[in-house]
């Protein structure tokens, strides 16, 4: 995954109402309706917070015009987590390389 | 909506000596980046004053692939307190010889993911984790 496509993974992740949303989606694969009854919003916004998360790979969405079921997809969220952990390691290693440093190990 | 990355370290060292492995380049070069990784002499330009260039290269051991992490200092205080934009790294005497040091840094992205993990929705990206296994 490229850096654009992380940004697109954690600007929809930054939302609360999308990660309500995949939140639910973690518990089986919803359609529209069932997702939006929790939320006092229209169902029109809950389709673009739907399509957000879809850009962002973070789910997909069945091919019926209908239901357009969504569901989570894990790739993107391994990605957004391995790109975090790679982070703190960087400094966590770099900090046990400048204590051997400095302790002359 | 930044989040705080906030790690603590301490080290057998007086905060001077913490203070000159940050701002040193030969010394630098001796600890930044991972492990597999070296920063590169000749990339390091470390000019510690505010409005100062920060600049490593470090190269993989292996595959040769280089990443360049960089930055202005906005605030140098010796041997105290060090800011390169949007991470601050402040140097405490325990006074027992040791030196605590505090590094803060906030990104955007690993900020929200944070802020999200710290959330009540950490349990169905667990199960969803293990699911992915």
């Amino acid at each position: 995954m490229n850096t654009d496509q992380l940004t697109l993974t954690f600007t929809a992740l930054a939302d609360p109402t999308r990660r309500q949303i995949l939140a639910r989606l973690a518990g089986g694969e919803a359609t529209v309706n069932e997702i939006a009854a929790p939320f006092p919003i229209s169902l029109q916004a809950v389709s673009k917070h739907l399509k957000v998360l879809e850009k962002a790979g973070l789910i997909a969405r069945g091919k019926d015009r209908q239901l357009r079921p969504s569901r989570i997809q894990g790739a993107a969220f391994k990605e957004a987590a391995s790109f975090l952990e790679d982070y703190r390691q960087f400094w966590d290693e770099s900090f046990d390389r400048l204590g051997e440093h400095l302790h002359g190990d | 909506m930044a989040t705080e990355i906030s790690i603590k370290r301490v080290y057998t060292a007086t905060p001077q000596q913490v203070w000159a492995a940050w701002t040193e380049p030969d010394q630098l070069a001796r600890w930044w980046g991972k492990r597999g990784w070296n920063a590169r002499p000749d990339s390091i330009v470390l000019d510690v004053r505010p409005g100062g260039a920060f600049r490593v290269t470090t190269v993989n051991d292996e595959d040769g692939s280089e990443m360049t992490n960089e930055g202005t200092y906005t605030e140098v205080d010796e041997p105290h307190r060090l800011v390169l934009g949007e991470t601050v790294v402040t140097f405490r005497d325990l006074g027992d010889g040791r030196t605590e040091m505090h590094f803060q840094t906030t990104t955007e992205a690993s900020g929200e993911l944070l802020q999200r993990m710290k959330g009540g929705v950490e349990s169905a990206f667990e199960r969803l984790e293990e699911a992915l296994r």
